[in-house]
């Protein structure tokens, strides 16, 4: 009798023991898998339809980087040894595409080995973010177009730390990234709504990081693919039939250098990027200097989430 | 027989010993939370530390942030016929002299302006967030704060709450919702948003192995009138050391 009641103490001192412990527990982690519909009501234009060529407002790009975008054409892409060269890792901040995040289990034990994060259904490598504590490879490991990523939780936070990443871009008009590039990924979840903010360091190209935001929507009826065809290389140019060419301009040669400064009445300064006009004291030198154009001729309209024309609006895209 | 019925008693005699031990300071720690006690402030409740003064880093929509884009510019934002015809009659100079230069500076517009922000307890349960970019202030109300029903103001009426990342979490996001707010402008050159918008923002810190520290805003503004889905847009901040480059200028209506 004596021996019963005991018993249903210690049965009860142990439920209420293992009930204070499943709070602490589920605070590790939460889940992002499934189809993300990317909502793109921000840099609508960058993401769809391209950025303005010499656009590099916002870029904290260095001399040498600002040298290199001004020497590129986008005919580059031609090439069958650089047709890759817009698509490497952290395409992912910048590209336009809904995404598919899966977890990858291990077999045998159950745990989370990876959070996969898919390409997007165009060019971009699948993203593995690894849960398991793999240490990252040697510096001298080949560099991946999907790089090498570890991750951990910070609340219900996932922050991925990315080494091995291949020389790319920062923008779609040829704001270089050279290979020595880390990214760290921060994917946050409220509801239904995924942020992912990528904070990208290069020592080579970028005098501070970049900083850049996406966010998604859950979308049950999504149907993003887990991965897709690499990045291939087709021919735009005749030229290329020349053996040895190269896309590209000499210095000071750029057509389009002024072009977008001057279209929407910026100082070059500003247009062309740069860790100081990211804050709001690099307004001051434009206080004087600018005045807004007097009316929008050019992709005026266009948001994330259907198409701004059939619902009403009289807009001005692409130039008409 | 009987020595091994006094053998099991003493096994499970240990057993509630040893789990009463250990249920023991959690079940008081959880009453702490909750139970008997008075619910905790917002300051008292908060799993990360927001204080301490913040810029915003313009690295995205820069053309339609950092300077006051063309007219008839609403690239991005999901806006109605009834909106465009607002915005096409947008007149800085008429917004001026009719004393409505601050349009644009209520908090859907304030949030993703070039500013930067001081963040600071009022009171226990008050956050208060100053911007000086258009010298504004927001009150973030948590508990049980009641409108007082004054008239709508620029930055309108905000209540928030703690989403902690687990029971017990000393981790988590601030949520804001705000209402209350009066008419103004998204974006500096009139694409507008009407009385009735609201506007939901979750605040996450994110920390980085340098040391850094940022501040991800996301804002989902939401308006029947103007808006023909809501408005998601994430915007972020860095950590200052202090407030030497704190510099309040004027709502201005042209730049």
């Amino acid at each position: 009798m004596r021996c019963s009641k005991l018993a249903i103490i210690a049965s009860a001192a142990l439920f209420v023991f293992l009930m204070s412990m499943t709070g602490p527990a589920s605070a590790q982690g939460i889940d992002f898998s499934g189809q993300w519909t990317a909502i793109n009501q921000q840099d609508n234009m960058a993401r769809g339809p391209g950025p303005d060529l010499a656009d590099y407002t916002g870029l904290p790009i260095n001399d040498e980087a600002r040298a290199i975008a001004l020497n590129y054409s986008s005919a580059i892409l031609s090439m069958t040894e650089r047709g890759c060269l817009d698509y490497t890792e952290d395409y992912l901040s910048f590209a336009p595409h809904n995404i598919m995040i899966s977890r990858v289990d291990d077999p045998v034990t159950g745990d989370v080995l990876a959070w996969k994060i898919s390409a997007g259904g165009s060019d971009r490598a699948p993203i593995p973010i690894w849960m398991d504590g793999r240490p990252h490879p040697s510096a001298l490991e080949p560099h991946t177009f999907s790089g090498f990523t570890t991750g951990e939780w910070e609340g219900s936070m996932l922050t991925g730390h990315m080494t091995h990443m291949k020389r790319g871009i920062v923008r779609r008009n040829g704001a270089p990234l050279s290979d020595q590039a880390t990214m760290t990924l921060h994917l946050v979840r409220h509801g239904d709504l995924l942020t992912i903010v990528t904070i990208t360091s290069d020592p080579i190209y970028l005098d501070e990081p970049m900083v850049l935001t996406g966010s998604y929507r859950l979308n049950p009826r999504g149907n993003a693919a887990a991965t897709n065809p690499t990045c291939f290389p087709f021919t735009e140019l005749p030229s290329l039939d020349e053996p040895g060419t190269v896309p590209h301009f000499l210095p000071g040669t750029n057509p389009y250098a002024q072009t977008f400064a001057k279209m929407y009445n910026l100082p070059l300064e500003a247009a062309h990027g740069g860790a100081q006009t990211m804050y709001p004291e690099f307004r001051k030198k434009l206080k004087d200097t600018y005045t807004s154009p007097t009316a929008c001729t050019r992709y005026c309209c266009g948001w994330g989430g259907g198409n701004p024309v059939a619902s009403g609006l009289k807009c001005v895209q692409a130039g008409r | 027989m009987h020595h091994r019925a006094s053998r099991s008693q003493a096994v499970v005699k240990s057993a509630a010993m040893i789990a009463v031990l250990f249920a023991l300071p959690l079940a008081l720690h959880a009453q702490g939370r909750g139970g008997a006690q008075p619910p905790a402030t917002g300051k008292a409740a908060a799993p990360v530390d927001l204080t301490g003064y913040w810029v915003a880093e313009i690295t995205e929509d820069w053309r339609w942030r950092m300077v006051t884009p063309a007219k008839g510019d609403y690239m991005s934002v999901p806006i109605t016929a009834a909106a465009q015809k607002v915005a096409d009659a947008w007149d800085p100079a008429k917004d001026e002299a009719a004393g409505e230069q601050c349009k644009s500076y209520g908090a859907p517009g304030l949030m993703r302006a070039p500013t930067r922000l001081n963040v600071s307890w009022l009171d226990d349960n008050t956050l208060k967030v100053e911007a000086d970019h258009g010298m504004q202030t927001r009150l973030l109300h948590f508990g049980n704060w009641k409108s007082t029903g004054a008239a709508p103001t620029w930055q309108g009426e905000s209540v928030a709450r703690w989403e902690l990342a687990g029971r017990g979490a000393r981790s988590g996001a601030l949520v804001i919702n705000t209402s209350r707010l009066r008419p103004g402008y998204l974006r500096k050159n009139g694409v507008p948003y009407g009385g009735d918008a609201t506007m939901t923002e979750y605040w996450d810190v994110m920390k980085e192995p340098t040391g850094e520290q940022r501040l991800l805003l996301l804002l989902v503004v939401d308006d029947p009138q103007y808006l023909q889905t809501p408005w998601t847009v994430p915007v972020h901040f860095k950590k200052e050391r202090d407030g030497a480059k704190w510099d309040p200028q004027p709502c201005s209506a042209k730049f």
